[in-house]
């Protein structure tokens, strides 16, 4: 039987015979841009040989947060003390089940997001919309052109690869029904999978939002767009979009342009949502990340609220109401048991909420572009007779109804002194209060437990009104991808390690300690010239600080990707570049091919790239699949505190093992170094964090003149920190040439007494078995 | 019933008792290889450091409190994260902080209480050989003995009754 190809014939080259699908020129340019790699569109067990490396690596350390199941109706399940559930599975395997889940909730709300917004996209632009990334990006899609194996062209050509998502989803997600996986470490390697499956959803997404939307194509000197509750102007009606979902307010602020009304109306946002607004207008103003979302709402600024979708609280509704603020949800996914009114006429539906109606679902993005618009403009006269906070005396007052019974230091996430606090406002002393709104994310926790129903998150609001509502800050906009140019610039000093790493702070606003610790680790990087990257929560978190000089970090430090820059690569689906930046320096400095090649870029960014996510507040499932998808290119994650509540950790256990690795020179086994460390480490401190960063970002790729600089990093800032030498300086020393000269005779002292030997340094090392012994 | 400080913290069907005074010392002294483990809150600092050098026993400090204890011109055995020292005190294979063989029991004092609860649910359920007391800020049901939940006075005299306690024994 004759196979489906193309066929030339010997003698007859200008003939070519297309037996089977006839292949058109294009597809025939697409398969010949690059030899296609041994795993394009991978399934489950096609990296699993990669994941089980890592995982023998660095072996997830579990803490379970509860000790019992109740996911089939077998359960409530005990499985203390080696006790297995009804259908089987033990403590571990059930940790890692519920990591996985967590993984896929996840990826399930990026490809929500991704599936969502190209859909929407195509029918405003169509599906042969270009997908164009300007002159100085080439390679537009690093994450599809390693895991799929394509190049997209069109927002069309996206749609597939969101098919493999969304099948790779399912499959994965199935993997956790009661009675099928029952291997931790199989289980790890599906969170990996399905995780890395998030990253690509999230490329999808942003690159159909950055082609679609027209956001910047990696500009390093995007916009400064102003923040805080004080950059906006109150005189004039606000709209506030929340949640992660631009098409609505973008097309809402089309609709205001058209309509003349941009000097009458202020748009501004809150969570990613804020970061993708103001990506597409400048003038779109930023509240803050996700802790502001209940201390904004409350202080009724806003004169309509707007929702749509992923990490917005579940109960605005009745917040909105409070503030008498009509609410008005965009998607399927947050309806709020609110009506439909999406086919409904626009002046009845505005009609309607003027009349009380206390929200409403448009589906439709410029239906409720129109709606929005209209309601702010007719609702903020009847608002502006409203208060909305208490007065000083009446904060008083309610604390005197305090009983003093300490419940709600005790609901607090940070256990914050909130009735000590109260203690004192009895006295009309506002300061306890006002000191929480630092700390204070506006969770509400405590006001759910209070006995006496106080509304503490106004008390701490208005207390602190002068630091609230007074403060303004700048935040530059979501830049989008790292242009291939910056990636040659940078590729040869970051693998050598003259340039000491790169910084990515990422993830939501589950602070240990407020918005203000993620602005001094970054800070503390861009000033020893480390690359600051940040996306989402942490880029806004970042912007609510200002330097000793009065700066705020993105006006004092330059928006390029380069050592000393601090870079907003855009909301949280824009994490995808991040990874994408690292892959870039394995295809364009190394030269390494991407296309369906992901364990050898990701082999190559573990030993090579000096990279270190933080994710200082992870509070959420995409949380945890962004941070373990980044684990498996081979980026190290550092959690706060409270990241030890996704249940586990990875983490190297350098004092009891030792890691073999391939020289990839010779193909022999030698000892590595523990560099990396660790892959996702929860610190419990700031202090912490910061030694562990410089730590991490350590290759066993440094030249002598990199490493010399990463150490002198780490020594220091462990110094500043615990007053002595790092315990284990020793292992990251290959040979005197490594050591920093302005430290050297403390540093020999030290390595004389840990008995210290120099080794050879060998740069080039790998994890994958060498062909010739497969 | 006891409930665990930060209140929604309730895992367990075998949850571990409320400590007394005496019963703490008596662990201590029934301990061979007991450490101490120091976090960050830094409320009893100077307790730890008298109750470690009273008994003679090794503490971790974790997080960046080596820098205070430092400060008081006290050298730590170890500094390490607080996760890296629970790993290591699962570990059969670990001979301790001072090399004389894995730990059976761990103190925790100041640690962050819910990175502590992890912490010791972690040891609670991979370190059977290792026995935990929870002495910082309210209840830990994870350890296997722990404070009731106490104001900072009761909690003052609480630690002190342990060192009486020690003392006379
Ligand atoms: S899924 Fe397994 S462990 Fe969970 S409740 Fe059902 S039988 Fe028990
Ligand atoms: S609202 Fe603030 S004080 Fe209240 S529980 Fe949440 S973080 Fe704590
Ligand atoms: S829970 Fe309420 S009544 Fe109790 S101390 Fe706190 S504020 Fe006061």
């Amino acid at each position: 039987m004759i196979k489906d190809g193309r066929f030339i014939l010997d003698g007859m080259e200008n003939v070519v015979i297309n037996i089977g699908k006839v292949t058109t020129e294009e597809e025939l340019a697409e398969q010949e841009w690059e030899p296609m790699g041994p795993t394009p569109k991978p399934g489950i067990l096609s990296l699993r040989n990669w994941d089980h490396r890592l995982l023998k690596d660095f072996p997830p350390f579990y803490a379970p947060i509860c000790d019992m199941c109740c996911l089939c109706t077998y359960g409530k399940c005990d499985l203390t003390e080696n006790r297995k559930g009804a259908c089987g599975i033990d403590i571990a395997a059930q940790q890692a089940r519920m990591v996985t889940i967590a993984c896929c909730i996840g990826t399930a709300a990026h490809a929500g997001h991704a599936n969502h917004v190209l859909h929407e996209l195509i029918k405003w632009r169509g599906r042969d919309h270009p997908i164009d990334l300007g002159p100085y990006i080439d390679v537009e899609a690093p994450i599809i052109r390693t895991v799929v194996g394509t190049r997209p062209k069109t927002l069309g050509d996206l749609e597939e690869i969101l098919d493999y998502v969304n099948q790779q989803l399912v499959h994965v997600l199935s993997s956790t029904h009661t009675g099928q996986e029952g291997s931790f470490i199989d289980f790890e390697s599906k969170a990996l999978h399905v995780s890395m499956i998030d990253n690509l959803a999230k490329e999808v997404a942003d690159i159909a939002q950055i082609a679609g939307f027209d956001f910047p194509r990696g500009d390093p000197d995007a916009a400064l767009i102003d923040f805080g509750f004080g950059a906006v102007d109150r005189t004039k009606p606000i709209i506030v979009f929340i949640g992660h979902y631009p098409a609505v307010s973008v097309a809402t602020i089309d609709y205001i342009e058209e309509h003349g009304l941009s000097d009458k109306i202020e748009v501004c946002g809150i969570c990613c949502t804020a970061i993708e607004t103001s990506r597409y207008s400048a003038s779109a103003k930023v509240i803050g990340p996700l802790s502001m979302q209940l201390f904004f709402v409350r202080s009724g600024i806003a004169d309509v609220i707007v929702l749509d979708e992923q990490c917005v609280r579940t109960d605005l509704l009745e917040e909105a109401q409070k503030v008498g603020a009509p609410l008005i949800l965009t998607t399927d996914k947050i309806c709020y048991n609110l009506p439909d009114v999406t086919n409904r006429d626009s002046d009845k539906v505005v009609e309607d909420l003027l009349n009380g109606a206390p929200g409403v679902l448009i589906s439709d993005p410029h239906k409720a572009a129109k709606v929005i618009t209209e309601t702010a403009l007719k609702v903020k006269p009847k608002r502006d007779a409203l208060n909305h906070l208490p007065e000083l005396e009446e904060v008083r007052e309610l604390a005197e109804a305090c009983i003093e019974c300490g419940w709600c230091d005790r609901a607090c996430p940070n256990s914050l002194p909130v009735k000590d606090a109260m203690i004192k406002a009895k006295e009309g002393d506002f300061e306890g209060l006002s000191n929480l709104f630092s700390p204070c994310m506006s969770c509400g926790r405590c006001e759910s437990e209070c006995k006496k129903d106080l509304p503490i998150v106004s008390m701490i609001l208005k207390s602190a009104q002068e630091i609230a509502f007074g403060e303004t800050y700048t935040m530059r906009a979501g830049r989008g991808p790292v242009l291939d140019t910056e990636i040659r610039k940078v590729g040869a000093p970051l693998v050598l390690g003259e340039i000491p790493g790169i910084v990515a702070l990422v993830g939501c606003s589950n602070f240990p300690d407020g918005e203000v610790e993620v602005a001094k680790i970054a800070e503390e990087f861009a000033r020893r010239n480390y690359i600051v990257v940040a996306t989402g929560c942490s880029a806004m978190a970042m912007a609510m600080y200002r330097c000793e000089d009065g700066q705020t970090l993105y006006e004092k430090y330059p928006g390029t990707f380069d050592a000393g820059g601090v870079v907003n690569i855009g909301s949280c689906v824009a994490n995808a570049h991040i990874i994408g930046a690292a892959i870039k320096v394995a295809a364009i400095f190394a030269r390494i091919p991407l296309r369906g090649n992901f364990e050898e870029i990701a082999d190559y960014i573990l030993n090579k790239v000096g990279a270190c996510g933080v994710a200082w507040g992870a509070m959420s499932q995409k949380a945890a699949s962004i941070g373990t998808g980044t684990n498996r290119w081979g980026l190290p994650v550092v959690l706060g505190p409270h990241g030890s509540k996704y249940r586990r950790a990875y983490i190297s256990n350098k004092e009891l093992s030792e890691w073999e690795l391939y020289d990839k020179r010779t193909g022999e086994v030698v000892e590595g170094e523990p560099a990396p460390e660790y892959l996702a480490y929860p610190a419990e401190t700031m202090e912490e964090a910061i030694v562990l960063i410089a730590k991490l970002c350590i290759r066993p790729s440094d030249n002598a003149k990199g490493r010399q600089i990463k150490l002198s990093n780490y020594v220091d800032l462990y110094k500043k920190y615990m007053e002595t030498l790092p315990p284990d300086l020793h292992l990251f020393v290959r040979n005197e040439r490594d050591i920093p000269i302005t430290m050297k005779d403390e540093i020999m002292e030290y390595l004389e007494e840990a008995g210290w030997k120099p080794r050879k340094a060998i740069g080039d090392l790998s994890r994958l078995v060498p062909e010739e012994e497969v | 019933m006891t409930r665990a400080y930060q209140c929604a913290n309730v895992s367990d069907p075998h949850p571990g008792k409320v400590a007394t005074s005496a019963s703490v010392a008596a662990a201590i002294k029934r301990a061979e290889r007991p450490v101490i483990i120091v976090g960050s809150e830094l409320r009893h600092l100077d307790w730890a450091l008298d109750l470690a050098k009273e008994q003679n026993i090794p503490i971790v400090a974790t997080a960046h409190v080596a820098g205070a204890m430092r400060e008081k011109g006290v050298r730590p055995d170890r500094e390490m994260g607080a996760i890296e020292i629970t790993n290591l005190l699962k570990s059969p294979e670990w001979d301790g902080v001072r090399g004389e063989g894995q730990h059976d029991l761990a103190i925790f004092t100041d640690v962050l209480y819910y990175l502590e609860a992890q912490m010791l649910s972690a040891l609670k359920h991979f370190a059977p050989h290792i026995k935990t007391i929870s002495l910082t800020r309210g209840h830990q049901p994870n350890a296997d003995q722990s404070l009731p939940n106490l104001s900072e006075k009761k909690m003052g005299e609480f630690l002190a009754e342990i060192m009486g306690a020690l003392a006379e024994s």
